[in-house]
C-alpha cells in the first residue's frame, strides 16, 4: 500500500455530514461540515469531491451513516418482506415478548409490523430442541405456501422455523425450494443462529427489510466511485466499530445500524492508544441527545442485542418499543438531553429538562427563529458560557435578550428565582440526566468512573463535561482537537473487523483443555481463510478470543477476553482458568461469585485486519504561558454561587505545553470548553485539551 | 434547601432503583425472573414512605411500602432488632402483600448509626412448595396449602448471609437450585441499592437528603391533587365478577367518590372472602388502585408516596379484597387483581369517558407444570397475555400483557431447552377481539405437550364473564381451555379455567386467552379497516387445531445443560 495514501472519512448524520481527509504520513488534515440535505448519497458525493479537491484523490473511502436506522424509523419505502414459518407459530413476530412498552399508558401501542399478518405463511415441519428433525417440510405443502407468498410479490422471504438454531436443515431445504421458484429467500439461522425464536426471526426480518435499501445505496456509492474515483477502495463502518467490505454489508446490513455512534468510540479508542490513557468514558453531546460509551483497559466493550428504532427511557432502551436485532454493537447509553432540550415547570413548579427538544427549528429561544421555550443552550448563554454570544465562530449570532426573556418569563418568575439561578438549575438538572448515562456505561458494568477520563465531544460536550465530571467523581477530562468531526475522524483510524462465533453450551468442568483449544482453533482457521480471501489488500489479520460464560441457570453472559499468549493455552487446566476469570468478572459486576458450575455458552473470535491509518503528528511542548494573542477577552461567568471574572482563550492559538488554571473558557469554531474553578487546563502534545481537577 | 436539589436527589434515587432491577435480573437463575422479569425494586425513606420505584410490575407497586411498614411493625412486636448489615426476608402475604411466591427482601440503610432509608425488592419465585408445582393451587382452602410461609426472618445478620434460611427455603421448593440463585440475586440488588443511597448521602448529607425526599413527595402529591381537581365531582360506581370453579360468580364492587382534590375509593358491596385462592390481600387491592389512578392521572412525575396521598381506600374486612389470615390468596394476586383494575377503570370511564379503554382479556392465565425428571423435581411457571381493550381512536393490541402485569413470555425455544415440555402452538387467537368502531385486541393460543408425566395447573379467568366493551363496543370472547389425550387423538375435551390434572407423555393442553372489548358502535367501523381485518384474518375465529408435529423422542434422551 502506498505509504502516503489519502484516506477520506464521511460520516452522515441527521443534520450534518462530516468529512475528514488525512494521509498516512500525517502531513495534512482537512475537515468540513456540510448540511445533510436531499438524498444521503448526494451528501456523500459532495463530501468526497470537496475532500478530493482540497486534498487529492482518495485511495480509501470510509463511510458511516444513518441509512439503516432512518429506513426503520421513518417507515417509508419499506420493501415487502414475507415470512415462512412453522405451522402453529404464525404470530411469533407480532406477539414479540408480550410486554407493553409503556407500563401505565391507557393506550397500549406496539411498533408497526414489518411483516403484517397476511404475509406470514406457515408450513408443517418440526425440529426438536436437540436438533433432531421430527418432520421435514413436504414439497407439495411448500409449493402451496409459495403460491400464497407469490400473491404478495415479496422482495424477500425470510424462512424462520422453531429450533432452527439447533439444526437449520429444514430452513435450508425450504429456502432452496423457494429459490428454485425464483424467490429471494434467506434463513433465520444464517443471520442469527441462536435460541429465542422471536429475536432470531426479528433479526432476520430486519436484515431482509434493510437489504434492498442498503444494497441500492451502496450500489449508488460504488457507481459514483467507479465513475469519478475508479481506484478508490470503499469500506463501511459496522455497529461494532470495525470496517467491513461493501459486499459483506450488503449481505448483512443489520451489522451497520449503529455505525455512526460507533465511529465516535473508535475515534476515542485511537486517542486512547496515542495518549496512553487506557480508561476513557466518551461523552458526545449534541443538539438533541447525549451519548456515553466506555473504553476500559484499552478495549471497547461490545453488546449483542439491541432494539433498533426503539425508544429510550432515561438512558436505557425500552423493551418492546423497537425491533430487536442481535448483532454485536458498541453499547452506548443515550438520553434525550442536548443543547436544544426544553426546560419546563410542571403544576407543582418542579423544574424539568427535556425530553422535548426545540431541535434546530425553531431552535432555542436565543436563535431568534421564533422559538420561545427556554433551553439548555439559552441557559449556557445567559451564564456567559458562550463567548461572543455566537456559535460556529460567529457565523451564528445568538440573542441574549431572547434567552433571558424565555428563562425569566417561562420559569424564573413562577419559581421566584433570578434568571441566573434558574439557568444554573437548568444546567444542573441536564447534568443529572447525563450523569445517568455515564453511570449506565460505567457503574452498571462494575467500573468505577473515578478511574476514568471523560472524553468530551459534539457541540455541547465540552461545555458540560467538567461539571458533569465533578458530579461523577471523575478527575480528568479530554477535549480532542476537532470535537465537531470527532466521529468522522474515527473512520480514518479504524480497522477491518469481522466477528465469528460458535455455540458450545457445555459446562467448563466437562471439557478437556484440548476440546476448548479445538473450539477456538477451528473457528480461527475458518475466520482466517475467509478474511484473507475477502481482504487480499490487508497483510496479516490478528485474532482475538473471547468466551461467553455464565453460571448454570443464569441468563446474562459475561464476555471474558482470553490471553493470546501461547503459554496460557499450553499449561494447566484452561477450563479452571476461564472459570476463575469469569468469577472475578461476576464479582465485579454483581458483587458476588459462587461455586456453581460455569457454562461455556459460545466462543467468539474477532478478526482484525490492520489498515494504514491517518497519522497525527505530535508537536514539541512550547512554553507554559499562553501567547498574548490567545486571550480574546474577559467574561463574567457564574459558577455555583459566585460570578467570576473569566478569561476566554482562542483554541487555535493555544499550543502544546500551554497550561492555566480555571476559571476559564476556551472557544473554537464548533464548541466552547468550560474550565470551572478548581480545574487546571493544559494542551497535550496531540493538541488535546486536558483538564485536571486540582 | 439549595435550589433544585430535590429534583436531583429524586432522579438519582429513581435511577438507583432501576439499577437494582437490572442487577437482579442479570444475576438471577430462574427463567421467571431472568426471562420474564417478574420482580420490582424500590427505595423507601426511614418512615417507610416510597421515595423511588423502578417501573417493573404494577401489582408490586402498592404492596412494597404497605408490606414494609407491616413487616417492621411485626418485627418490633417480636423484638427483632435491625442492625447495620442486616437484611430481612418475608413472604407472608398478610404482611408483605401479593402471594407466597413473591419474596420481599428488605435492607435497612444505616448512616451515622441510624436507619435513614430502606432498599427493598420483591421477586416471584416460581415454586415455594405447597400442593402443586408453581404454588398456585386452584383449590387451596387455606394459605398453608399454598407453600412455605416466611414471617420476617434475617436473611443477613450483621453482614453475614443466613445460609440456614436459604437452605430451608430451597429444601421447600421443587427447584432448590433456582431458589438459591434467585435469592442471592435479590441480595445483590439490595446491596447495590444501599451503596447508591449511601453515596448520595455522602454527597448531600442526611438533612438535605431527607428534605429532598420530602419535597419530592410533596410535589408529586400536589400534581396528583391538581389532576383530581380537574375532574368532575360525583359518585361513580362499577362492578364486575370473578368466577368460582363451581360456576358461581362473586362480585367486586367499587364506588369512586370524587370531591375537590380528594378521591375516596370504597369497595362496599364486594363479596365476602372465599375458601379458595381468589382472595386478594389488602396490599394487592391497594396496588390496583395505585395502578389505575396513576394511569389515569398521568405518569410525568416521580413515582413516590405523594402520587397516592389524595386517595383514601376503604375495603370491607373479610371481603375478597381484604381477607383474613389464613384464607388462601395465591390467585387473588394474579386474577382478582386484574378484575380490580377492570372495575376501577370502568368507574373511571364515567369520569373521563374518552380516555379509558374497554376491558382487556382480564386474566394472567397462569400455567404451572411440574414433576420428576432425571431423578429430580422440576417446576415451570408462566403467565399468558391477552387482547387489550380498544380505546377511543385505536384498536386494541393482540397478545400482550395488560393491567397488573407486564412480564415477558418464555420463548418457546427456552421452554424446550429447559423443561420436559414442548410448545406445539403459539399464535394469536383470531376472532376473539370484541367488535366495535375500534376493535378489541385478540388473545393468545398456546399448546403445551408433555414429554414426561407432568402435573399441570391452570388458574385463569374470564371464561364465562366476558371483557366488557365501552360506548357500544362488543364484549371480547372469553377464555377456553382444552385437553387432548395422546390415547384419543383428534378429540378435544374442554376443561375449566381453574383446575389441576396429570398429563401423560404426548398429552396436549391448549389455552385460548380472552380478547379485549371493543369501543364504539361496530357499524361505524370503516370499510378499509374491515377489509384490512379480513385480509389479516383477525376477525374470523379458527377451529381448534387438529394437526400437531410428531412427538419428540427427547424424553428418552438426557436433557441438555441449561
Amino acid at each position: 500500500v502506498n505509504p502516503g495514501a489519502v484516506i477520506v472519512g464521511v460520516d452522515i448524520g441527521g443534520t450534518f455530514t462530516d468529512v475528514v481527509a488525512a494521509d498516512t504520513r500525517g502531513n495534512k488534515f482537512f475537515s468540513v461540515k456540510i448540511s445533510t440535505t436531499g438524498e444521503p448519497e448526494e451528501a456523500l458525493e459532495e463530501g468526497v469531491r470537496l475532500a478530493a479537491s482540497h486534498f487529492g484523490r482518495p485511495d480509501i473511502l470510509l463511510h458511516s451513516g444513518t441509512i439503516a436506522t432512518n429506513t426503520l424509523i421513518t417507515r417509508s419505502n419499506w420493501p415487502a418482506v414475507a415470512l415462512l414459518t412453522t405451522e402453529g407459530f404464525r404470530d411469533v413476530l407480532e406477539i414479540g415478548r408480550m410486554r407493553r412498552p409503556e407500563l401505565y399508558s391507557l393506550k397500549v401501542r406496539r411498533p408497526e409490523q414489518i411483516v403484517p399478518r397476511e404475509r406470514r405463511v406457515t408450513v408443517r415441519e418440526r425440529t426438536d430442541s436437540c436438533g433432531a428433525v421430527m418432520l421435514r417440510p413436504d414439497d407439495s405443502e411448500l409449493a402451496r405456501a409459495a403460491e400464497t407468498l407469490r400473491t404478495f410479490s415479496p422482495r424477500t422471504v425470510v424462512v424462520s422455523f422453531i429450533n432452527s438454531y439447533a439444526n437449520s436443515s429444514n430452513e435450508r431445504y425450504a429456502a432452496a425450494f423457494l429459490k428454485g421458484l425464483g424467490f429471494d429467500a434467506i434463513c433465520s439461522a444464517d443471520v442469527d443462529p441462536q435460541p429465542r425464536e422471536f429475536e432470531r426471526t426479528s433479526t432476520a426480518v430486519v436484515n431482509a427489510l434493510l437489504r434492498p435499501v442498503v444494497s441500492a445505496y451502496v450500489g449508488k456509492i460504488a457507481a459514483f466511485l467507479q465513475k469519478e474515483f475508479a481506484s478508490t477502495r470503499l469500506y463501511i463502518m459496522q455497529s461494532d466499530g470495525g470496517l467491513n467490505s461493501a459486499e459483506d454489508v450488503i449481505a448483512r446490513p443489520v451489522s451497520t445500524i449503529e455505525s455512526g455512534p460507533a465511529s465516535g468510540v473508535v475515534s476515542a479508542l485511537h486517542l486512547s492508544r496515542l495518549t496512553g490513557v487506557r480508561n476513557i468514558i466518551t461523552f458526545d453531546m449534541g443538539g438533541t441527545t447525549a451519548k456515553a460509551g466506555v473504553i476500559s483497559g484499552g478495549e471497547i466493550a461490545l453488546s449483542y442485542e439491541f432494539e433498533a428504532a426503539g425508544t429510550t427511557h432515561s438512558g436505557r432502551s425500552i423493551k418492546g418499543s423497537g425491533y430487536p436485532v442481535r448483532f454485536p454493537f458498541i453499547d452506548l447509553a443515550e438520553t434525550g438531553a442536548g443543547g436544544g432540550s426544553v426546560a419546563w415547570l410542571d403544576e407543582a413548579c418542579t423544574l424539568h429538562v427535556g425530553p422535548e427538544s426545540a431541535g434546530s427549528h425553531p431552535g432555542p429561544a436565543c436563535y431568534g427563529r421564533g422559538g420561545t421555550a427556554p433551553t439548555v443552550t439559552d441557559a449556557n448563554l445567559v451564564l456567559n458560557r458562550l463567548p461572543g454570544d455566537s456559535l460556529l465562530g460567529g457565523a451564528m449570532p445568538l440573542s441574549r435578550q431572547l434567552a433571558e426573556k424565555a428563562i425569566s418569563e417561562k420559569l424564573g418568575r413562577r419559581l421566584g428565582s433570578s434568571t441566573d439561578e434558574t439557568a444554573l438549575g437548568i444546567l444542573k438538572i441536564a447534568n443529572v440526566h447525563m450523569s445517568k448515562i455515564i453511570r449506565i456505561v460505567s457503574v452498571e458494568r462494575g467500573l468505577d468512573p473515578g478511574k476514568f477520563s471523560l472524553l468530551c465531544f459534539g457541540g455541547a460536550g465540552p461545555l458540560h463535561g467538567a461539571e458533569l465530571a465533578s458530579d461523577m467523581g471523575i478527575k480528568s477530562l479530554i477535549v480532542p482537537e476537532n470535537p465537531g468531526v470527532f466521529s468522522a475522524l474515527g473512520l480514518t483510524v479504524s480497522d477491518i473487523k469481522r466477528e465469528y462465533f460458535a455455540g458450545v453450551m457445555r459446562e467448563l468442568g466437562e471439557l478437556r483443555p484440548d476440546e476448548i483449544r479445538a473450539v477456538f482453533e477451528t473457528l480461527e482457521r475458518s475466520a482466517k481463510d475467509e478474511a484473507e480471501r475477502d481482504f487480499p489488500e490487508i497483510g496479516a489479520f490478528r485474532f482475538f478470543r473471547r468466551a461467553m460464560l455464565r453460571y448454570r441457570g443464569q441468563e446474562a453472559e459475561i464476555a471474558v477476553t482470553l490471553p493470546r499468549a501461547g503459554r496460557w493455552w499450553k499449561n494447566g487446566s484452561i477450563g479452571v482458568k476461564m472459570a476463575s476469570m469469569f468469577s472475578s468478572g461476576h464479582r465485579r459486576q454483581y458483587g458476588y461469585s459462587s461455586g456453581d458450575p460455569v457454562v461455556f455458552v459460545s466462543a467468539r473470535i474477532t478478526a482484525v485486519g490492520v489498515r494504514n491509518k491517518a497519522v497525527v503528528k505530535t508537536r514539541k511542548a512550547g512554553r507554559r504561558e499562553p501567547a498574548e494573542d490567545a486571550l480574546a477577552e474577559w467574561n463574567k461567568v457564574r459558577f455555583g454561587g459566585t460570578v467570576r471574572r473569566t478569561p476566554v482563550f482562542l483554541r487555535d492559538r493555544l499550543i502544546p505545553g500551554n497550561s492555566f488554571a480555571g476559571p476559564a473558557l476556551v472557544t473554537q469554531y464548533d464548541t466552547t470548553t468550560v474550565v470551572p474553578p478548581g480545574w487546571n487546563c493544559a494542551i497535550d502534545p496531540f493538541r488535546n485539551i486536558v483538564l485536571r481537577r486540582r | 434547601m439549595e435550589s433544585f436539589t430535590a429534583e436531583i436527589i429524586a432522579s438519582s434515587l429513581t435511577y438507583a432503583s432501576e439499577e437494582m432491577g437490572i442487577a437482579l435480573r442479570n444475576s438471577a437463575y430462574s427463567p421467571n425472573i431472568k426471562d420474564r422479569m417478574d420482580h420490582s425494586c424500590a427505595i423507601l425513606d426511614a418512615r417507610g414512605r416510597l421515595i423511588a420505584q423502578a417501573e417493573h410490575i404494577p401489582v408490586h407497586l402498592g404492596s412494597l411500602p404497605w408490606g414494609l411498614r407491616q413487616t417492621l411493625d411485626r418485627m418490633e412486636r417480636e423484638g427483632m432488632q435491625l442492625s447495620a448489615g442486616d437484611m430481612v426476608a418475608v413472604n407472608n402475604p398478610y404482611l408483605s402483600g401479593t402471594h407466597l411466591n413473591d419474596i420481599t427482601v428488605i435492607r435497612p440503610v444505616f448512616h451515622g448509626g441510624r436507619i435513614v432509608a430502606y432498599a427493598a425488592n420483591k421477586a416471584h419465585h416460581s415454586d415455594v412448595g405447597g400442593k402443586v408445582p408453581g404454588s398456585i393451587p386452584f383449590d387451596a382452602e387455606n394459605i398453608f396449602q399454598e407453600g412455605f410461609i416466611i414471617d420476617p426472618v434475617y436473611l443477613m445478620r450483621k453482614g453475614r448471609i443466613n445460609s440456614t434460611f436459604i437452605k430451608l427455603l430451597s429444601s421447600n421448593s421443587r427447584d432448590p437450585y433456582q431458589r438459591k440463585g434467585d435469592i442471592r440475586a435479590q441480595i445483590a440488588a439490595n446491596l447495590l441499592g444501599e451503596a447508591r443511597v449511601l453515596s448520595l448521602l455522602e454527597r448531600s448529607g442526611l438533612r438535605l437528603f431527607n428534605a429532598a425526599s420530602h419535597t419530592a413527595i410533596l410535589r408529586s402529591r400536589r400534581i396528583a391533587e391538581l389532576r383530581l381537581s380537574g375532574m368532575p365531582d360525583g359518585r361513580y360506581g362499577a362492578e364486575d365478577c370473578m368466577e368460582l370453579p363451581d360456576g358461581a360468580r362473586v362480585r367486586l364492587r367499587v364506588t369512586l367518590i370524587k370531591k375537590g382534590r380528594f378521591l375516596k375509593v370504597d369497595y362496599e358491596g364486594t363479596a365476602p372472602q372465599v375458601s379458595m385462592p381468589l382472595n386478594a390481600v389488602y396490599g394487592v387491592t391497594l396496588s390496583g388502585v395505585y395502578y389505575a389512578f396513576r394511569a389515569v392521572a398521568g405518569t410525568d412525575t416521580a413515582t413516590n408516596e405523594g402520587c397516592f396521598s389524595p386517595l383514601e381506600v376503604t375495603v370491607p374486612r373479610r371481603s375478597m379484597l381484604n381477607p383474613e389470615f389464613p384464607c388462601p390468596v395465591s390467585a387473588g394476586n394474579t386474577e382478582t387483581s386484574m378484575r380490580n383494575v377492570d372495575v376501577l377503570f370502568r368507574a373511571f370511564s364515567r369520569i373521563v369517558p374518552d380516555e379509558i379503554p374497554a376491558a382487556c382479556g382480564g386474566s394472567m392465565n397462569n400455567i404451572m407444570m411440574g414433576g420428576v425428571a432425571d431423578g429430580s423435581t422440576w417446576s415451570f411457571y408462566e403467565t399468558n397475555g391477552v387482547g387489550s381493550g380498544a380505546c377511543h381512536g385505536s384498536d386494541g393490541v393482540s397478545g400482550i400483557q395488560c393491567n397488573m402485569t407486564n412480564t415477558m413470555n418464555t420463548p418457546v425455544e427456552i421452554v424446550e431447552l429447559n423443561y420436559p415440555v414442548e410448545i406445539v402452538r403459539y399464535e394469536l387467537r383470531t376472532g376473539s377481539g370484541g367488535a366495535g368502531r375500534w376493535r378489541g385486541g385478540c388473545g393468545i393460543e398456546r399448546a403445551y405437550r408433555a414429554r414426561e408425566k407432568t402435573t399441570l395447573t391452570v388458574v385463569a379467568e374470564r371464561e364465562n364473564t366476558f371483557p366488557y366493551g365501552l360506548e357500544g363496543g362488543e364484549e371480547g370472547r372469553g377464555s377456553e381451555f382444552h385437553l387432548m389425550r395422546k390415547s384419543s387423538p383428534g378429540i378435544w375435551k374442554r376443561v375449566p379455567s381453574k383446575c389441576s390434572f396429570e398429563l401423560e407423555h404426548g398429552d396436549i393442553f391448549h389455552i385460548r386467552t380472552a380478547g379485549g372489548g371493543g369501543y364504539g358502535n361496530a357499524d361505524e367501523r370503516s370499510e378499509l379497516e374491515r377489509r384490512n381485518d379480513e385480509r389479516n384474518g383477525l376477525t374470523q375465529a379458527a377451529p381448534l387445531p387438529l394437526w400437531f408435529p410428531p412427538d419428540s423422542t427427547l424424553g428418552e434422551r438426557k436433557r441438555k445443560t441449561k
